[in-house]
């Protein structure tokens, strides 16, 4: 996929920014919740079927996480250990770039092909995420 | 490069680029017709291809004498009351959008502007939306009195954050606090996952701002349902997912039935199934009471 460093355009949503925010503030929200021993949201889907939905284990994940047990973290929901390193990643980049006021990363075009294959990639990885969580019990 | 523009819907050219500018500069393409040329994912507006062009004013054309007037905005997206708030008063300007998200949302979406900043959508959000989130909260600090009340209590909350001495005093500055910061987090994470699943779906024809807006305008509206007490917050889902699916096709400009499948994907990857099971239940009553 083609990138390019490129300056804010005027008016244009600044995401580093943003999703800094968010994901900060949703982390430390998270954190706090956790913190205070408070009860996990329960799962309608699991509760119904038995089975575990996609996203069942994200709480357990984000306590080991928050706690550097990375390991135990990835075991309990691969998918959204994922999700929270790239998020670390994700933030890192934006500190930086926000702070040093360096150029963005932007994906400039993105071909038909390209587009297919990462859609192909996003459900596969969805749906064996899922597999294994089913398998596992969770 | 050859680039092909959309006009009634339809596929037209390819034209050669400096023929689609000269277009643009002739005003029969506007900043949001959809273009694409080789190597393109999806179509886009013509100003997220060519933002230097958008931003140049017309050649040739003469300023209207005397006058300092805005740009026309694109037509037919002058978007809806709450941002004509500076001819509208306040409060027309929200019961009209309410009122247009809740029961006309195709044509209130049809005319929502896709871009021009996420603060006008987000205060609509904050104001109507958080409006409605404090009354649910209020009535689940009600229902948390009621003893053998099955649900999540926000009284034992309290205590382990050691907020206890006042009781329902602390139970409403820790919801005065909190609701703000839910609707901003709800929108923003809301609408990423919506956008991500658009891109999945190949129904992103616009951008991730235009996705927040719809977003924004439909939470607003539909957490007013929590002034419902007790199947309020069922309503709000439903009204939500209905609205912004509405919402997303309109905007986005693509199929009802893609932007549905959009809407619903992050719901049901946690917690929509509850949804799903609801209908399943009031169907099967009503069927059941229908039969005597």
């Amino acid at each position: 996929m083609p990138m390019e460093w490129r300056r804010l355009r005027e008016k244009e949503i600044d995401h580093e920014f943003l999703w800094l925010a968010v994901s900060t503030v949703s982390i430390a929200l998270g954190v706090v919740w956790l913190k205070a021993g408070l009860p996990a949201p329960g799962c309608v889907f699991h509760n119904f079927t038995g089975f575990a939905c996609p996203t069942c284990g994200g709480t357990r994940c984000l306590r080991d996480f928050v706690a550097g047990h990375y390991w135990a973290a990835f075991v309990w929901n691969p998918l959204v250990f994922c999700v929270l390193v790239w998020t670390v990643l994700f933030d890192l980049y934006a500190i930086l770039v926000l702070f040093l006021r360096l150029p963005r990363a932007r994906i400039s075009h993105v071909s038909s092909g390209t587009a297919t294959g990462l859609r192909v990639v996003a459900v596969a990885m969805i749906a064996a995420n899922w597999m294994y969580l089913i398998a596992a019990g969770r | 490069m050859n680039w092909y523009y959309s006009e009634n819907n339809q596929r037209r050219g390819p034209v050669p680029q400096d023929e689609l500018e000269q277009m643009a500069r002739e005003g029969k393409i506007t900043p949001d017709t959809l273009v694409w040329s080789e190597g393109m994912a999806n179509w886009q507006p013509y100003r997220e291809m060519f933002p230097a062009e958008v931003m140049q004013p017309s050649a040739g054309v003469p300023s209207l004498p005397g006058t300092d007037l805005p740009p026309s905005p694109v037509a037919g997206r002058d978007g809806p009351p709450w941002e004509q708030r500076g001819s509208v008063e306040l409060g027309q300007a929200i019961v009209g959008t309410v009122k247009g998200v809740l029961f006309e949302p195709d044509q209130l979406f049809a005319r929502m502007k896709c871009e021009g900043g996420i603060v006008n959508p987000l205060q609509y959000a904050l104001l109507v939306g958080g409006a409605g989130m404090f009354v649910g909260s209020i009535y689940n600090i009600i229902y948390q009195k009621v003893e053998g009340y099955p649900g999540f209590s926000g009284n034992h909350a309290i205590e382990r954050l050691h907020l206890t001495g006042s009781g329902v005093a602390s139970e409403l500055m820790l919801a005065i606090f909190l609701v703000p910061i839910l609707v901003v987090l709800f929108t923003f994470i809301m609408s990423g996952l919506l956008h991500i699943c658009l891109m999945i779906l190949g129904g992103a024809a616009k951008s991730f701002e235009t996705t927040f807006r719809v977003v924004c305008y439909s939470f607003g509206s539909a957490e007013l349902f929590q002034v419902i007490p007790m199947c309020g917050w069922f309503i709000v889902i439903v009204w939500y997912a209905i609205s912004t699916s509405v919402g997303i096709a309109k905007a986005h400009e693509i199929s009802t039935g893609k932007a549905v499948a959009a809407v619903l994907l992050p719901l049901m990857l946690c917690c929509g199934v509850l949804v799903a099971c609801v209908s399943l239940l009031v169907g099967l009553l009503a069927a059941a009471s229908g039969a005597h």
